[in-house]
């Protein structure tokens, strides 16, 4: 799992293009909107892109991408899940 | 006739000035992220959105920063922003992001490629939601943004000049003025 939430750090530095960020400075446990990084609702599609194509795992309905999304260590959850 | 500013900002090469003084010498490369980086954490603020925004936002985010104050007001400040170069550092960004096959270019660099976007960020930060204006001018022009801010209602404004092309063409220059300074008054309040 650590190495799953460091890789997910990386790949959403580079796909939210956060090239000053590094994976340290993000909690895996923040929330990833309003607070924490402070993504939206762009970012979510984003990030919702990145789990289908680097990791084949989909998000069909609103509830369950509120749950995923919710920080980085839910999105590892998910995609172990 | 000129506007009597209260409060700026200058950020450029090496350098960030407010009211004329220098604050901060910084040793990243001048226009690399890293510099702005070095700026932001010498605010000693939190505010982890800024590491999204493009260049042009990031400047503009930092420039205020310097001369914010109590005078900023939800419904009475004012914006004014221009630059000669408007979003292009991002446009081609975003434009190199296109995959040839697969086209999907990427969102994070879309959502900055209007100026007025970084008039968006710094509302957003301050909680400001007076009139705001974008203009594309060659160069920076004190005239143009007195002219401006004529045909606006505010009580207090921050405008200037934003421009950032890339590492070796940036500069942002702003300054914060209150409409009793507008005509020549000098019944304005000093922050």
């Amino acid at each position: 799992m650590e190495q799953l939430i460091k890789t997910l750090k990386d790949q959403i530095i580079n796909e939210l293009n956060l090239e000053d960020m590094t994976a340290d400075e993000i909690d895996a446990q923040a929330p990833l909107f309003g607070e924490g990084l402070g993504l939206d609702s762009i970012d979510a599609l984003s990030l919702i892109v990145l789990l289908e194509r680097e990791y084949g795992k989909k998000i069909n309905d609103t509830e369950t991408g509120k749950k995923v999304l919710y920080s980085i260590k839910t999105m590892a959850e998910f995609i172990k899940s | 006739m000129r506007l009597k500013t209260i409060r700026s900002c200058r950020i450029s090469n090496d350098t960030v000035e407010v009211d004329g003084k220098t604050v901060l010498k910084t040793t990243e490369t001048p226009g690399t992220s890293k510099q702005f980086k070095e700026i932001y954490l010498s605010l000693n603020i939190d505010y982890p959105k800024f590491y999204k925004m493009d260049m042009l936002s990031k400047l503009a985010f930092l420039a205020v920063e310097f001369i914010k104050n109590e005078g900023f007001s939800e419904k009475d400040t004012a914006i004014i922003m221009t630059n000669a170069n408007s979003t292009l550092d991002v446009d081609l960004k975003y434009t190199k992001s296109i995959d040839p096959d697969n086209y999907f270019p990427n969102p994070a660099f879309f959502v900055y490629t209007l100026p007025n976007v970084m008039i968006g960020e710094i509302s957003i930060r301050h909680n400001l939601k007076g009139e705001s204006v974008f203009v594309s001018t060659e160069n920076k022009d004190l005239e143009l943004l007195e002219n401006i801010a004529k045909t606006l209602e505010f009580k207090n404004c921050i405008a200037g000049f934003i421009e950032y092309e890339n590492e070796n063409n940036f500069e942002a220059d702003i300054i914060f003025f209150e409409r009793n300074y507008l005509n020549g008054g000098e019944n304005g309040t000093a922050y």
